[in-house]
């Protein structure tokens, strides 16, 4: 089971504060089928629901949802007690990292993109969606004046 | 002064979240509801103080 473990630092938040703006570093966590779904939508990518993964030889494993790549083995993912999903495939040869990134780097990238515009949606503000040079992608959203 | 929350994500699916233009605790507010639906939060920095805004995020690197 290789699921995505995490590792949460505990934050201060102080009550009094002059600060006018903060940095946050978040280590994305699937927890949104929807959003998930845009982002294998924009891959190209098919999730389908209660499903086999593809690994070597005739091996499958079984996913609450599944990714199905283009090449021979796919991506399976279970939700795990608290909430969030596992992602478990056949890492051989590289065939999986070629298209979603490693370490499912592009697939989280692009999950956490259309959650958190998703989510912007819901406060009814606007998002703006550039692509940097390094490779990231950059959201603007404007939370009223 | 307009409030913005900006996004970066790199391409290794690492968040970071700047809000910008809001007044102390409101600041943690307006980001909290991202903080929550994207996943375990890392770790925050403190902007001293919202003019060196420009300075900080010409060093604030992610993945690559």
């Amino acid at each position: 089971m290789a699921a995505q473990k995490c590792r949460l630092m505990l934050c201060s938040q102080p009550k009094k504060e002059n600060t006018m703006s903060h940095f946050t570093t978040i280590k994305t966590q699937i927890k949104d089928i929807q959003a998930l779904r845009s982002a294998c939508t924009e891959m190209g990518l098919s999730l389908v629901q209660d499903a086999q993964a593809r690994g070597y030889y005739e091996n499958k494993t079984k996913g609450d949802y599944v990714i199905k790549l283009k090449g021979p083995y796919d991506i399976a993912l279970n939700k795990q007690p608290d909430g969030s999903f596992g992602i478990t495939s056949d890492l051989w040869e590289g065939y999986v990292e070629k298209e979603v990134g490693k370490n499912y780097g592009k697939l989280m990238q692009l999950y956490a993109v259309h959650k958190a515009i998703q989510e912007a949606r819901k406060k009814g503000h606007l998002t703006r969606r550039s692509q940097q040079h390094d490779g990231s992608i950059k959201l603007v959203i404007a939370a009223g004046v | 002064m307009p409030k913005t929350i900006e996004i970066i994500v790199s391409p290794a699916g690492e968040v970071s979240i700047d809000a910008v233009g809001f007044k102390g605790a409101d600041c943690e507010k307006a980001t909290a509801y991202l903080e929550q639906a994207l996943g375990v939060v890392g770790k925050k920095l403190k902007k001293p103080e919202y003019t060196q805004r420009t300075k900080h995020q010409a060093t604030q690197k992610v993945g690559g």
